[in-house]
């Protein structure tokens, strides 16, 4: 849903600021095709913790942190390109809080009326667990509130909606114009 | 198969691997076996149909009634009519050849069927979903169809490592309303199966079929086109046997020129066009003496109603552009570069017309002009791009 979301306003902010979808075409990035599967990949996987078994967890934990691994590596691949650095962090820092605690932490403190329904939410989610004292890197796991829309997001998902919206603008802008962003792979 | 697109295939495999198992676990109840065999039988019927037609490869007709099944009948008995129709259409096309295409099909179909599917069931829940399920059958199929063909350029760029928004951005101009017209199929035959049964996916079937050979019609007049522009280019040639093969050299160097700048689609084609007929005035001059051809190439072309947007460009490499727009002036300054290119390593210049250094000074700025020669010395000098 970040993904989403940061790929609509991005989008949106691209055409406000004058750029077009000819930009965002004519921009390269390396290993790009790749990069499409992956996400795809990625984005799926946390949906299997739900109906796998809790023995299968740790082996599908293993496949989903090798995908987010490729893609941090691509992006380092990319890193000359705007936005893309700090998309890599963002995935970095909820690779990282995921990979330490099994599963990313939620912190329902900050919730406020929607802790109820997160709560439910949370106790139907294999691939989310409940924030604690045990908790390592709590500060990286879902803790700001996002208004108006009930949901916690993590540091890393404001990176990630950052790093993909300055992306997408930028090559809406520039990508085009200014020929290749990155050399073909 | 290039590193890049096996790389492509493994993901795409461990992504259609988990659509596999999250289709699994979306399946909510077992479909009538009447449904998924009607299903099976249309879609087998129109795929295998489709391999006899021209221009096969290009469409994928039974891909929205794989898209409708999944509304009507939940994921996973979808994927399994999808893959069986495309195996079968493969066979028969190919034998068993081609392996690596026919599992990023079957991967590709999987993928965005699940993707249609997760859509489909948030939006079920919703108001949306309860007071229009209309919308929410449009908007899935949209998911799905989106998908499908984003992962076909990806896997395109992978193996021509192109860039894939280009691809993706030509495929849209060419087929986005096809698009359009597969999630329309989608949705109708969500609304019409649970009340038609066989016969709504009968009336889908001839829906499909029209719209199939109508997008045959189109790419064989763009073939047709093009064609005709060849054999123009092959008339001057026959004309002066020492320019042969310029014409098309001249068109290949101008769009690998073009895409070093950043040009795809519709551009991209008017300079492939360009290039290829710059010296169609040529035709009527005495052969070795390209320099007192009757007429100009803008001028021999002016009439032509599908190269309309072509003559700015050549009228600019005649020097009659003066108020040529600059989009057509970065054109005409590749088509006439190239040309002077392809002379340079030919060294037929009693054939082949030269742009001196005065005509290209006077069609571009300094600034762009220096861009066009940076993509040019990047795409003729080994290790150029590396280096830049």
């Amino acid at each position: 849903m970040i993904l989403l979301a940061s790929i609509g306003l991005g989008l949106a902010l691209g055409f406000l600021s004058g750029g077009t979808l000819g930009g965002l075409a004519g921009t390269r990035l390396r290993g790009e095709s790749t990069l499409v599967a992956l996400v795809l990949a990625t984005a799926l996987l946390p949906r299997l913790f739900d109906q796998a078994p809790a023995r299968w967890h740790p082996a599908l934990l293993a496949v989903w942190a090798v995908g987010i691994g490729v893609l941090v590596w691509l992006s380092w691949l990319n890193l000359r390109t705007p936005g893309i650095g700090v998309l890599g962090a963002g995935l970095t820092s909820n690779a990282a809080v995921i990979l330490a605690n099994g599963g990313m932490p939620v912190d329902l403190r900050g919730a406020g009326d929607t802790a109820d329904a997160l709560s439910e939410r949370l106790a139907a989610s294999a691939f989310h667990v409940a924030a604690g004292p045990s908790t390592r890197l709590p500060i990286l796991g879902d803790v700001m509130p996002l208004p108006g829309l009930g949901l916690l997001v993590s540091v890393g998902d404001v990176l990630m909606l950052v790093g993909v919206v300055a992306f997408i603008v930028w090559a809406m802008r520039h990508g085009d114009a200014g020929g290749l962003a990155v050399e073909a792979d | 198969m290039p590193s890049l697109g096996r790389s492509f295939l493994l993901f795409e495999g461990l992504a259609a691997a988990a659509a596999i198992l999250v289709a699994a676990g979306l399946q909510m109840e077992t479909p009538a076996l009447s449904a998924v065999l009607s299903f099976a039988i249309v879609m087998t019927l129109l795929s295998v149909f489709d391999v006899w037609l021209p221009h096969g490869d290009s469409i994928d007709i039974a891909a929205p009634l794989a898209v409708g099944a999944m509304l009507v009948m939940g994921p996973v008995p979808a994927m399994g009519v999808a893959v069986a129709s495309r195996l079968a259409a493969h066979v028969f096309r190919y034998r068993l050849e081609r392996s690596d295409q026919l599992l990023h099909l079957l991967a590709r179909r999987v993928i965005s069927l699940a993707t249609g599917a997760l859509v489909w069931l948030e939006l079920v829940e919703t108001p949306l979903g309860t007071e229009w399920p209309l919308v929410s059958y449009v908007l899935a199929g949209a998911v799905a169809v989106l998908v499908d063909a984003v992962l076909l350029q990806a896997y395109a760029a992978s193996r021509q490592r192109q860039s894939m928004g280009r691809l993706f951005m030509g495929s849209l101009r060419l087929q986005g309303l096809m698009w359009g017209a597969y999630v329309s199929v989608s949705a109708l035959t969500a609304v019409l199966f649970p009340e038609m049964h066989v016969w709504g996916l009968l009336l889908m079937m001839g829906l499909l079929v029209v719209m199939r050979q109508s997008f045959a019609y189109l790419l064989d007049i763009r073939q047709a086109y093009r064609s005709t522009m060849e054999a123009l280019a092959a008339a001057l040639e026959a004309h002066d046997p020492r320019r042969q093969g310029h014409a098309e050299r001249v068109a290949d160097l101008a769009r690998a020129i073009g895409m070093e700048l950043g040009m795809h689609g519709r551009e991209l084609e008017r300079l492939g066009y360009a290039a290829l007929l710059h010296d169609v005035d040529l035709i009527g001059s005495e052969p070795g003496d390209p320099a007192t051809p009757p007429s100009r190439a803008s001028e021999v072309l002016a009439g032509v109603g599908f190269l309309k947007d072509v003559v700015p460009v050549l009228a600019v490499c005649d020097g009659l552009g003066a108020l040529a727009a600059p989009a057509d002036r970065t054109l005409a300054y590749v088509v006439c570069r190239a040309s002077n290119v392809d002379e340079l390593i030919t060294h037929e210049r009693a054939a082949v017309r030269v742009y001196d250094h005065g005509h290209l000074e006077a069609i571009l700025a300094v600034e762009e002009r220096e861009r066009v020669e940076r993509a040019v010395w990047r795409l003729l000098t080994p290790g150029a791009r590396e280096e830049a």
